[in-house]
């Protein structure tokens, strides 16, 4: 694990490169190495985990035309060293970084098809004066470039690019509109404008000043796979797991586990002891409010008999969010990111490697919401039904408590399958947003929505199954740029790397294949996952129904976060930024305090997190110039 | 001898079960009077009025227990005018009309197990009962021989036969030469698609490396199934469609021009570790030997009966990406290779595996069917 940073297209600058590599030293605290020539620079920090001696990067092929800088793991690098050897290479390392200059000499950019791993790394191509960008096929690790006085400038982190002079710093008013509504910023836009995400499952190409994105894979929902019994479904799903686990333990360091509570992480803490190995596994829980999941995780740990490590969290975080702003490199108001940096900090003293429980909800259909909307498509495709339940729905909607009024709402009255989807998910309604934004933005950012955004994802997803539509979207947006930002982020804040065998490409093709309906099948969420592991959890937690990792997000924003937030939003930096309506604002913050209508929680936190994050990169001598 | 067989698998119906049962019948009515008994089949009328032996169609229904009824009224009907000398059971599935027919007319009942049906979970109780009353059992490779035996077969009553191929009159331009106008490495499979075991989706994955290094390869699909649409999207996901052709199910003579143009036939079948779904043998591997083609093909099943390793083609771990491309691309790349490959692969076609031989030894194992038993006395101390 690591973050690689670099340029293209200008002469190669060390020490250009070197303060590009410098910004993101949490990364790779424990080495660093830069390879400069005509026309490019490249630079990497190093987190030792495997070939903890060799592997330092820069690396090279024998005679020294190809050099990579690498971000990930690639976890069959054993088999794909035996490959090449075969073929006639002479490696020097004992490493997985070297495998790719290899590769990359014989298969071209195509190589990455015979990486299993996570990743993002370039390659220099030095006779052909070309210059390759990969990242993985899921968007684990994250890769950002940018095109500025004709070099092309990349980077593990934003930070990194933005070290580079006279990059301008603008919010981009579509990106803005999407984060306001969803929370993040869907690739292959960032926050700001002329930065883009190296989508998930591309590479990029660039050859005397030209730049090529391509994709090279994808996932693919099938509709209509051939009959498969569930019995058969799950042994295949346990097979598969098994195997990715024990390929994610690779290491030359301890690898430990994140423990949520949640069937996910139990699922991957069982897999990874089930041999008996006393795994460390770690949980984080919360002092405000009584909604942790300690105790359950507790109870899973004892079962599987893990080394088991438990912190709580409280007011002490107010004085860590404009840190986490700054490593969280683009704004992602997911609250979890909070607890998720604590309990990376907490893995931290302990080791270096950290298995999580990512992906499951996305591939194995674990969101309610995938079943309720399903069955809203069937309902509204009967024009009569469509009647009833908008004129019958939306009055009866009206008497709900409000975070459940959204939601029926969005089953009832959306006009597609991409608006009820955003309905259900958005974080602010329209109304609200509409308030809120300065009305020199809004005309901007009335040029696109996200729910026109959303409906491209379902388009795209080349399916002929709702489900399988919404699978796809959350997989190609709120995984990579929600979950997986958030993870990769908060982890590497701590120089801790967190590996998601759930995420595994073949555990992805092959849960791509099962039918949709043994993925909702039964009442329960994840029943296939539940079954799979069957016999190595505690028989009570697979009964369990599916409950969301719940920050006190609302306790945090009335208590020990109300005294910044009314400094934040009272703030000179923030009255004078341009984005919302001052009214509005304080409208927020009235409603906080429990003196006007209840706001929601999350849109407050959105907007709070949005201006941390501004104050950190885009503000005078901000903390990203450090 | 007058030979029953009831098949569920018969031509006009597309396969490589249906073509072995079809030579086994056209070859065996030489000597014999063969009756056969198989489903409708539209189209069914046209092929059985040019058969030397008679055809009787039972109904096709996916309401399985009518087909049954179906299967025991046209089996008996036939059976009460020729009654047979031994009843050939083409599929598990049949197993209790085969059964039935040959203890009513005191026939034996010999079986031909292919790999699926014998293997599947949900088969297991049906094909062991079978297997178990059957005088011989004859098994389409090595690997379906040991699944026959993991049933409590008696290993003197299996006997191993490979299937063969046609003959295909090779000529010079049978194989067209490379041009620069016709630059294209053709990458052929022929297997439907309904079964992700036959591993289309693998070669559509190493595609992507074999064009790293072959930018001409163009991988053709013969054959169509429920899977087709998730295949094509597959390819696209890797952006290789454009070098991935779906030719569909075709005619024969269209099936054989194919082969003819092709420069390396591959079918990557896998073992499904819980379903059972194998190649039993692999017919088409020795089709294209016929057509004098390099082979690549899946380590799995009875793959390895039909390609010999080093000899007609190369094998290789169907699962593996990179070895899949590796072993596509020496043929691709070493001319030499692939003409002696394609050369042993014709020789063993023509010469070893031809359906004389395949029925010749079939009639041998009927013959010993029909043999009344040796009864050997237990000796007494």
């Amino acid at each position: 694990m690591c973050g690689i940073v670099g340029y293209a297209g200008a002469p190669g600058d060390e020490e250009l490169v070197r303060k590009m590599a410098d910004r993101i030293v949490h990364r790779g605290p424990d080495g660093h190495g830069y390879f400069t020539d005509g026309g490019v620079a490249l630079g990497a920090r190093r987190l030792s985990i495997i070939d903890l001696q060799g592997s330092n990067q820069p690396i090279f092929n024998e005679d020294r035309t190809v050099v990579t800088v690498f971000n990930g793991e690639i976890y069959n690098y054993r088999e794909l060293r035996a490959h090449l050897e075969q073929k006639g290479h002479r490696l020097r390392t004992a490493g997985d970084t070297e495998t790719l200059v290899h590769l990359y000499e014989e298969y071209g950019e195509a190589a990455v098809h015979l990486l299993r791993g996570m990743f993002g790394y370039a390659i220099w191509d030095a006779p052909r004066r070309r210059l390759v960008l990969v990242r993985d096929r899921v968007g684990i690790k994250p890769l950002y470039y940018t095109q500025h006085q004709g070099r092309l400038v990349f980077g593990s982190e934003i930070k990194s690019i933005l070290a580079v002079p006279g990059i301008p710093r603008e919010i981009d008013p579509d990106a803005l509109n999407a984060y306001l509504t969803l929370q993040y910023v869907p690739g292959p836009q960032t926050m700001l404008k002329g930065i883009s995400k190296l989508p998930a499952g591309h590479w990029l190409v660039w050859q005397d000043g030209e730049i090529r994105v391509e994709q090279y894979w994808d996932v693919v929902f099938d509709d209509d796979p051939p009959p498969m019994s569930e019995k058969v479904a799950v042994e295949q799903l346990r097979g598969i797991l098994e195997e990715s686990v024990d390929l994610h333990r690779i290491s030359d360091v301890e690898v430990g586990v994140l423990l949520s509570g949640g069937i996910d992480s139990a699922a991957v803490t069982a897999l990874l002891n089930r041999n008996g190995h006393r795994t460390r596994s770690f949980t984080v829980g919360f002092t405000t409010g009584a909604v942790g999941e300690t105790s359950q995780a507790r109870r899973v740990a004892e079962h599987i008999g893990t080394r088991h490590h438990e912190l709580l969290i409280g007011p002490e975080i107010a004085d860590t969010l404009p840190k986490l702003a700054w490593f969280q490199d683009e704004p992602v108001a997911d609250p979890a990111a909070v607890p998720t940096y604590f309990i990376c900090k907490l893995a931290s003293e302990h080791l270096k490697v950290v298995l999580t429980g990512e992906g499951g909800d996305e591939l194995l259909g674990g969101y309610p919401r995938y079943r309720w909307l399903h069955w809203s498509e069937q309902v509204l495709a009967q024009p009569a039904l469509a009647g009833v339940a908008s004129s019958v729905g939306e009055p009866m909607a009206a008497l709900l408590p409000a975070n459940l009024r959204a939601r029926v709402r969005a089953v009832v009255a959306g006009r597609s399958l991409a608006e009820r989807h955003v309905r259900w998910i958005a974080n602010m309604d329209d109304d609200l947003k509409r308030g809120l934004v300065h009305p020199d933005l809004a005309a901007a950012m009335a040029r696109t929505s996200p729910a026109r955004e959303v409906a491209a994802w379902l388009e795209r997803a080349g399916s002929s199954q709702p489900v399988s539509e919404l699978m796809y979207a959350d997989f190609k947006t709120w995984l990579p740029d929600n979950l997986l930002t958030k993870m990769d982020r908060m982890s590497m804040a701590a120089s801790v790397e967190g590996r998601v065998p759930l995420l595994d490409h073949k555990v992805v093709e092959f849960a791509a294949t099962l039918p949709y309906r043994l993925k909702l099948s039964g009442l329960q969420t994840k029943r296939l996952l539940r079954s799979a592991v069957k016999g190595l959890l505690d028989p009570e937690l697979l009964k369990r129904p599916k409950t969301a990792f719940r920050v006190p997000m609302a306790e945090w924003l009335r208590g020990p976060l109300s005294s910044m937030l009314r400094d934040t939003f009272a703030s000179h930096a923030m009255r004078h930024r341009g984005l919302f309506t001052l009214p509005a604002l304080d409208a927020l913050l009235h409603a906080n305090n429990g003196d006007a209508p209840a706001a929601p929680p999350q849109a407050i936190w959105n907007i709070l997190w949005l201006e941390l994050w501004c104050q950190q990169y885009l503000d005078a001598n901000p903390a990203a110039d450090r | 001898m007058r030979i029953l067989l009831l098949t569920v698998d018969f031509p006009p119906a597309l396969g490589g079960i249906q073509n072995l049962l079809a030579n086994l019948a056209d070859g065996l009515a030489a000597a014999n009077e063969v009756s056969v008994i198989a489903p409708y089949r539209r189209g069914g009328a046209e092929w059985d009025s040019r058969r030397p032996y008679t055809v009787t169609r039972a109904a096709a229904s996916t309401f399985w227990p009518l087909v049954m009824v179906s299967f025991w009224c046209a089996a008996l009907s036939r059976a009460l005018r020729r009654p047979p000398d031994v009843v050939v059971c083409g599929h598990v599935l049949l197993g209790p009309v085969c059964c039935g027919i040959a203890r009513l007319f005191g026939a034996p009942l010999v079986v031909i197990a292919h790999a699926y049906e014998i293997r599947a979970p949900r088969m297991k109780h049906l094909a062991g009962w079978t297997l178990r009353r059957s005088a011989m059992v004859v098994s389409v490779s090595a690997f379906t021989k040991r699944a026959v035996l993991s049933h409590g077969v008696a290993p003197p009553r299996v006997v191993v036969i490979h299937p063969g191929a046609g003959y295909r009159p090779v000529t010079a331009a049978a194989s067209p030469a490379r041009t620069a106008a016709n630059a294209e490495r053709i990458i052929l499979t022929v297997a439907r698609l309904g079964e992700l075991y036959k591993g289309h989706d693998m070669a559509i994955r190493a595609m992507p490396l074999v064009l790293a290094r072959e930018p001409n390869a163009r991988y053709v699909i013969v054959g169509d199934g429920p899977l087709r649409p998730y295949l094509e999207r597959l390819a696209a996901s890797l952006g290789v469609a454009r070098a991935v052709t779906f030719a569909g199910e075709l005619p024969d003579a269209a099936l054989q021009d194919w082969y003819s143009r092709a420069d390396v036939f591959t079918l990557l079948s896998r073992e499904s570790p819980i379903d059972g779904g194998a190649e039993g043998y692999g017919l088409t591997f020795i089709e294209a030997g016929a057509w004098q083609k390099p082979v690549v093909g899946g380590r799995s099943g009875g793959v390895p009966d039909a390609v010999v390793d080093g000899v007609t083609g190369l094998l290789v771990d169907p699962l593996d990406v990179g070895a899949i491309a590796d072993a596509l691309l020496r043929v691709l790349s070493d001319d030499e290779l692939a003409r002696r490959l394609g050369a042993q692969g014709r020789d063993r076609a023509v010469n070893e595996l031809s359906w004389a031989n395949f029925v010749a030894a079939f009639q041998a194992v009927l013959d010993a069917a029909v043999a009344p038993p040796v009864l050997v006395r237990p000796v007494q101390s």
